[in-house]
This record gives C-alpha cells, sequence and structure tokens, in this order.
C-alpha cells in the first residue's frame, strides 16, 4: 500500500495492507487527528519528522491514489479550516475511513511488536561493541 | 497546514507562476489516469512548496533547491507510476487473451477426437497457439489505447488479415503448393505493416497511410507472382488474384477505417498516448 498493492480490487481485512509503506505510513499518520489536504499533509510529515521527510507532489498523490483505491482513505466535504487561502474551495480533503483507522493501528501494532522484540534482543538502544570484538 | 499567504512581491510571484507552468507541463510525464484525477492538486500543491520556500529561504535558492528536488522525484515517480500501470493492465490482458487462446484450440483438439479429418501434431497446436496469442494480446494492448469504435474496428480488421494472411501463406500456401517459397514474400507485406505501425506510433492518420502502403504491398506480390508465373499449376491467376484481391480489400478497408478514425478522434485521442 502507498508503494501499490491495492491493484485488483479492495482488500478486506487490513492485514491484507500490511506492511505499510514509509510514505504510505506518514500519510495515515497525518490524517489521524484530522482531515488535511494534499500540502497540508506534506507540511504535517515535514513538521513532524523534523524536516527528514519531505513529501513531494508525485509522492504523495501516487500514495494518496492507492490508498483512496484501497479503501484506506476517503475525501472529505468537509472544510475544516475556513479561513485558508481563496483558492481553498478548490482544495480536495482527506480523512481516514473506518477501515483505514484500522490499517493504522494494525500497522503500528506490529511496529510495535518489531521494537519489542528488538528490546528483549538487546538491540534497542543498539547494543554497545564488546571489548573483545573492538 | 495554512498555505503561504500575506502580500508578495510581484518578482515572487512571477516566478511562481512560471515553475507552476514548467511543472504543469512536466505532469504529462504521469499516466493519464492520475493525471487527470490529481494534475490540479498536485500543481496546486507545488505551487505553494514555490511561495513558501521564496517566503521563507527569501528568494532564488529556495526555488532552485526545491526544482532539484522536485526533478528526480518527478521522473522517479512518474517512471514507477507508468511501469505499475502498465504491469495491471499488462497482467489482465494476458491472462484474457491467454484463456481465449486455450479455448480456442481446444475446438481441433475436440475434432480430432471425433473425426480424422482433423490431424494436428504438437508443432500445429505451439504454432496455432503463438499466432492466436500474439494476435490477440496485439489487439487488446493496441485497442485498449483507442478513444473510439472506428480505431478498435481498424486494428481488428488488420490484426485479422495479418492472422489469416500468416495463416494461409504459411500453413497451406497462397501461392502454388505448401511450402513454396514464393509465399515468403508475404513476409515483406507483414514487414510493412509491422515497422510502418511502429513508426506511425500507432495514430490512425499514420495507421491509414501504413495500411495503404500493406494494400499496394499485396497487389505487388500477386502482380510478381502473376507476372512470373509463379505457383502454377497449383494457382491459376485467378485463385492468386481472388486470394490477394481479399487481403487487398481488408487492408484498404482497415486503412479506410483508420482514417475515419482520425477524423473522428476526440481530444481524448486514439494515440497511444498516456
Amino acid at each position: 500500500m502507498g508503494g501499490g498493492d491495492a491493484s485488483g480490487g479492495r482488500p478486506n481485512r487490513p492485514d491484507d495492507l500490511l506492511p505499510l509503506t514509509p510514505v504510505a505510513l506518514n500519510v495515515l499518520l497525518a490524517l489521524a487527528d484530522g482531515e488535511r489536504h494534499g500540502y497540508g499533509i506534506m507540511l504535517e510529515v515535514r513538521e513532524r519528522t523534523g524536516g527528514r521527510v519531505r513529501l513531494g507532489p508525485g509522492t504523495l498523490y501516487g500514495a494518496i491514489k492507492r490508498l483512496k483505491e484501497g479503501g484506506v482513505i476517503a475525501e472529505s466535504r468537509e472544510r475544516p479550516d475556513p479561513g485558508e487561502a481563496p483558492d481553498d474551495e478548490r482544495r480536495r480533503y482527506y480523512r481516514l475511513t473506518g477501515f483505514g483507522g484500522e490499517v493504522l493501528a494494525a500497522e503500528v501494532e506490529r511496529l510495535d511488536g518489531l521494537v519489542r522484540a528488538a528490546r528483549r534482543k538487546g538491540a534497542f538502544p543498539a547494543p554497545k561493541p564488546s571489548p573483545e570484538g573492538a | 497546514m495554512a498555505s503561504p499567504r500575506g502580500p508578495r512581491p510581484r518578482g515572487h510571484e512571477r516566478a511562481v507562476a512560471t515553475s507552476e507552468r514548467a511543472y504543469r507541463s512536466l505532469l504529462r510525464a504521469y499516466p493519464r489516469g492520475l493525471r487527470d484525477e490529481y494534475g490540479g492538486e498536485m500543481v496546486r500543491c507545488f505551487r505553494d512548496l514555490c511561495r513558501e520556500e521564496l517566503e521563507d529561504d527569501g528568494g532564488g535558492l529556495g526555488l532552485a533547491a526545491l526544482w532539484a528536488r522536485t526533478l528526480p522525484e518527478l521522473l522517479y515517480t512518474a517512471l514507477k507510476e507508468r511501469s505499475t500501470m502498465l504491469a495491471r493492465n499488462t497482467y489482465r490482458s494476458v491472462v484474457g487473451v491467454a484463456l481465449a487462446t486455450a479455448f480456442i484450440l481446444l475446438l481441433p483438439l475436440l475434432a480430432m477426437q471425433i473425426t480424422d479429418e482433423v490431424v494436428w501434431d504438437l508443432a500445429d497446436f505451439v504454432f496455432a497457439g503463438a499466432l492466436i496469442f500474439g494476435t490477440g494480446l496485439t489487439y487488446v494492448l493496441v485497442a485498449r489505447k483507442a478513444g473510439n469504435i472506428a480505431y478498435r474496428a481498424a486494428a481488428g480488421v488488420s490484426l485479422a488479415a495479418a492472422f489469416l494472411l500468416v495463416w494461409l501463406s504459411l500453413g497451406v500456401g497462397i501461392i502454388g503448393a505448401d511450402g513454396d517459397p514464393a509465399n515468403l514474400m508475404y513476409v515483406g507485406v507483414l514487414a510493412v505493416g509491422i515497422i510502418g505501425a511502429i513508426i506511425a506510433r500507432f495514430r490512425p492518420h499514420g495507421m491509414a497511410r501504413v495500411l495503404f502502403a500493406t494494400a499496394l504491398a499485396q497487389a505487388s506480390v500477386a502482380a510478381i507472382a502473376l507476372v512470373f508465373g509463379l505457383g502454377l499449376p497449383w494457382s491459376p491467376p485467378v485463385e492468386i488474384l481472388g486470394l490477394n484481391g481479399f487481403f487487398v480489400s481488408l487492408f484498404v478497408g482497415s486503412a479506410l477505417l483508420f482514417r475515419y478514425a482520425a477524423r473522428e478522434q476526440t481530444p481524448a485521442g486514439a494515440g497511444p498516448e498516456g
């Protein structure tokens, strides 16, 4: 998803779409706390990641297209920020669907499991090199 | 998530407008579906990014940096979108045509169980399968690009003619008996059509000319066979004229349909464009 596996028909279970691509996960996280338009998603991702992730329009809308096709996000008729720029009426806002919320939760749970496994194995934080191996 | 706002210097707005125009024209790299659905949004996003760069970083350097980030991203994502679309559509087409081919090949297989008149060996099935599958897949891929029925009909007629030409010339021989080397002249006829179609990029205007040229090549083969008395005594002149005339009429008919398709072409176009 986001990388493009919603090609043939809609998936039935959130697990069918996992793992999400980093782009798809970032888009879903951006929409987790409210509806946003494309530029708003770009800004949210950039701010949240401290500028490390900058989505270009091609990357963003490729992901939006696939997420929409998979029923993970949908267009919203709402205009959450009435004081926006004059052309804002023409902007399209996106929101997580119920299914999209389940997909995001399943992916976060999957990542959480990975982090816990890494902790158990002492790989998180990174293990210090032993004196013999140095 | 506010858009960059407030009074903007005129120079900035000119730079934004120029960048926006350039970006809009570069969007042609993307498949039409994505462009039609999200092109306007992408341009709007890019315009916002341009304004932000000019206002926050104060000038052309920020804008240049944005372009330096955007161009590779655009190239990469356009290739990715196109390859995804191609893989998706081609997979469906291949499966559909393969099933149809298998169904058609069942007919001679069943006939062989019923009558001794039909005797196909493995090579016959392989040859027929490859020919049917190749023709079918070509039709599906070409017709998918078509913007109107005339174009599809033209493609169908020309491919049916090419299919029959290969089948008859290699299978039983149009000139003389089976295996007469004179039939190899039809390879030239097909080459005119195939190479011409590639040069014309399957656009209806060009395809009309290509099919007229193919008809001319077909007529030339008949003329050569008649002048040099090829295929005698198995193929009398009337038979050569009749069979080749049939193919000439198919190719000319296809050319006329392509010409009609070119006139009917809507802005959506019948050409193989994005």
